[in-house]
């Protein structure tokens, strides 16, 4: 093998692999402009992909498509003639490997042994000589700056609560950035201005009623069969669900216990009817509980006029109640055990709170008893007073250890069990929204702070999700509480 | 088959006539190559060029050199394509009278075309098949020229008063345009003092001096020429030849500026035959073996100059057809 005929092998075989190489660097910059639509469709939401996956699967293609496009690229016919030129080019040679080339292909013996003996150029320098051009040279560059951008761009919003993804959500909704704000514990209104003012507030009453029907009644009623608006005019206001649940559940009790006093009496005395007493205390009931089939089942009984309708009537209500109770009972088993545990660490922090202000109480009855000794000592002895001072004393601390005006302690007291959510917005006609978020719904474990130092929560529809499915939801009541749960959250944003 | 021995020699040997008409001429290299350069291929020279710079001297002393058969014409406006080409006279031949052909200047292997834009258009017609085809057609006969041959027209730039500019058609018949431009101060001097001085000049006429013996004969005209016709033109190269005649036309996608501008009418394919062959016979002459960058670069100029007509505008803003090539030239990528 001559010299040329070497120098036009390497230079075959190089511009094989930049052929390869560009082929490649044009499938990858192709894949690459896919899996940055991809990353953006991913970081919003729309595909439901976590990014590990995500970028696992991208690096897949990556791989393959560049393996596959270069080895095409190899096998691809190569214009041998434009490379030598370009070799000539590049080494400033005269021209004399094209001009080789050419004279081999047609056999021109004596250009050919003229033009080689001449020959100054050596295999790697012409080799050397072919590179890719700058255009390419940049595309590699801009691929490469792109692909370490990629990973970092798809990680980046994940323990952020404004832009959480939602990678593991099977739904194409998007819920990754619906967070739901929480008021410091220390600034909540009183519970007894949810029950008495709000639900008057003409402003928000009006703002109430344009507001239209929501899922989250549809929820309820196909659900728990409990009525939102027998809730609001059974006026807890600020309570969670299965607070309200534990209320319904004491009603029912007590329900049940008076249907079996009537029942038990009717059963004994010839009089046949309900008493005034116990027509009052069914009315009571009645009002109380929040599940329409059992109201049915009262108002049923009251309606009744015939002894042995009454019987059936009071029968069937006991049997609806202990239905009910039952259900109740499993919803609440259900929100505790979905309770997250920094919940409970919510709770320990106002266990906390407690403590704290049981040692200011401890520290204040030390100051008032220190300051009736002294007044004691200063004033001299007269019982009577003294006791009277000491019991005001007392009165002011407990008073003053609860930050408010002696009496009003059972107003302000918020049960440490519950967890308190302020949403803004309203929810349907009656009443606020907060009513519906308990400490049984589905947080994530770590509460942000906001910018206005509220605490923020965000709902985890996972959880959300496990829940459902646990509780055997069809699918289509599925979607009605996530429709629920994104509505709420598209209101807090307006 | 052409072996690097043949090639080598043939190659010395036009060396060697450049060597001995540069003993007569001096300075005017491009001038000379680009005769060379035409004569290798086949083609006509137009010499343009003030008068008294040496151009019939140039065409005598290739003449002699060549030691082929040299004519000249002194072009006039009264001059007729008889003149040129001959015409059929009666001759008495044992008492019968008959037309017989009696050839014209045209006939011979170096023609000299003096001043060829003050005859008229019809007579300068008269050259156009000699020129193109090496035919000459009188009546219904056709004649046929001595191979090689060569047409060497020279024209004046100046004293345009009474002259035919020649037409298009003409012009892109000839091969190449070599300008003889003025001698520098050195080469002024060695002229006149070759010129003015004795020296064992042979002739007693003034300024006459003595022209070479001949260095190379037609045979090897013509071989030269069939090795030129075989030297190696890469396709890239063809190709970027075609881009350059291109990019002469205002029409084209990747003509320059200039061109668009001031441009009527760009290069025809003969064009970038003449620009191909003078490469190849440029090389052949540096000696090379294969055709360069540099080869086309240097005949592209002769090659094309009086191939590109200007428009009215071009003309009016004075601008020179360099210019337009030299645009031309930088706007065309050498590869794609």
């Amino acid at each position: 093998m001559d010299r040329y005929a070497k120098i036009e092998r390497r230079v075959k075989q190089r511009g094989c692999h930049l052929q390869g190489v560009r082929i490649a660097l044009i499938s990858l910059c192709t894949v690459l402009v896919f899996a940055c639509v991809a990353a953006f469709f991913q970081r919003w939401g729309i595909l439901p992909l976590h990014p590990l996956p995500f970028l696992i699967i991208t690096g897949f293609v990556f791989f393959a498509s560049g393996t596959i496009a270069y080895l095409l690229g190899r096998s691809k016919k190569i214009d041998l003639a434009r490379l030598l030129f370009r070799v000539d080019l590049a080494l400033k040679t005269d021209e004399q490997l094209i001009a080789l080339y050419e004279v081999r292909r047609f056999g021109k013996r004596g250009f050919y042994d003229a033009l080689t003996r001449e020959l100054s150029v050596t295999a790697s320098h012409a080799s050397k000589a072919l590179r890719l051009p700058t255009i390419d040279r940049g595309a590699i560059v801009v691929l490469i700056l792109l692909i370490t951008a990629l990973p970092p761009a798809l990680f980046a919003g994940i323990g952020l609560p404004e832009e959480i993804p939602a990678p593991l959500l099977t739904t194409e909704e998007r819920y990754n950035d619906e967070v739901i704000s929480e008021l410091p514990p220390t600034e909540y209104p009183p519970s007894g201005e949810y029950r008495t003012v709000a639900p008057q507030d003409e402003p928000v009453r009006e703002q109430a009623e344009m507001i239209p029907h929501h899922p989250l009644e549809d929820i309820l009623a196909e659900l728990w069969g409990i009525d939102p608006l027998s809730i609001a005019r059974e006026g807890e206001g600020g309570g969670d669900l299965r607070a309200l649940l534990d209320r319904q559940r004491a009603v029912n009790e007590a329900l049940q216990d008076l249907l079996a006093q009537i029942e038990e009496r009717l059963r004994d005395e010839t009089e046949q009817e309900l008493t005034t007493a116990e027509r009052e205390a069914l009315m009571e009931l009645q009002r109380k509980v929040a599940h329409p089939a059992l109201q049915e089942a009262i108002e049923q009984v009251l309606a009744a006029d015939d002894p042995e309708t009454l019987q059936e009537m009071i029968a069937e209500a006991l049997q609806q109640a202990a239905t009910q109770e039952r259900e109740d009972r499993e919803m609440t088993a259900v929100a505790e055990a979905v309770t997250p545990p920094q919940l409970d660490g919510e709770i320990a922090d106002h266990h906390n709170d407690e403590e704290i202000a049981d040692e200011v109480m401890a520290a204040a009855r030390e100051d008032a008893a220190q300051e009736a000794r002294e007044r004691t000592a200063r004033q001299g002895d007269d019982p009577g007073r003294q006791l009277d001072e000491q019991l005001a004393i007392d009165e002011d601390i407990r008073a003053g250890a609860e930050g408010l005006p002696a009496g009003e302690q059972e107003i302000r007291e918020i049960p440490s069990e519950f967890i308190h959510f302020k949403l803004s917005g309203q929810f349907g006609p009656t009443g606020e929204i907060e009513e519906f978020l308990t400490k049984g719904v589905p947080l994530e474990t770590l509460p942000q702070i906001g910018p206005a130092g509220e605490f923020r929560y965000v709902l985890n529809y996972d959880l959300a999700r496990a829940i459902l499915t646990g509780r055997l939801l069809p699918e289509h009541l599925q979607q009605v509480v996530k429709e629920y749960f994104r509505a709420i959250t598209e209101r807090e944003r307006r | 088959m052409t072996t690097e021995t043949e090639i080598r020699d043939l190659q010395g040997v036009f060396q060697r006539l450049k060597k001995t008409i540069g003993t007569v001429i001096v300075g005017h290299e491009e001038v000379v190559e680009a005769t060379l350069i035409c004569l290798l291929c086949g083609g006509n020279l137009l010499l343009e060029g003030v008068p008294g710079l040496g151009k019939t001297l140039l065409v005598r002393t290739l003449a002699c050199a060549l030691g082929l058969k040299f004519a000249r014409i002194q072009f006039t406006p009264d001059l007729m394509p008889a003149d040129i080409i001959g015409t059929n006279i009666i001759s008495e031949n044992s008492g019968q009278r008959r037309f017989s052909f009696s050839p014209g200047p045209v006939f011979a292997n170096v023609l000299l075309a003096d001043e060829i834009n003050r005859a008229t258009p019809k007579t300068q017609s008269a050259l156009l098949e000699a020129m193109e085809e090496c035919t000459v057609t009188v009546g219904n006969t056709t004649h046929q020229l001595e191979e090689p041959f060569i047409v060497l027209a020279t024209q004046n730039p100046i004293e345009m008063e009474g002259t035919y500019p020649l037409p298009e058609a003409q012009l892109d018949r000839f091969f190449l345009k070599a300008i003889a431009r003025y001698p520098t101060l050195d080469q002024l001097t060695e002229i006149t003092q070759r010129n003015t001085e004795a020296n064992g000049r042979q002739s007693s006429l003034p300024f006459s001096r003595n022209l070479p013996a001949q260095v190379i004969n037609a045979e090897e005209i013509l071989r030269a020429r069939q090795v030129i016709s075989e030297y190696p033109l890469a396709d890239p190269l063809r190709n970027y030849v075609s881009r350059l005649v291109l990019a002469t036309h205002p029409t084209s996608a990747n003509a320059p500026q200039q061109v668009r501008e001031y441009v009527e009418y760009g290069a025809s394919p003969r064009a970038a035959l003449s620009l191909i062959m003078g490469a190849k016979a440029h090389a052949f002459l540096s000696g090379k073996f294969n055709v360069r960058i540099t080869d086309l670069e240097a005949v592209f100029f002769p090659a094309m100059i009086h191939r590109i007509i200007l428009n009215f505008k071009g003309e009016a803003e004075g601008i020179q057809v360099e210019e337009v090539l030299t645009a031309v030239q930088s706007a065309t990528a050498k590869i794609l």
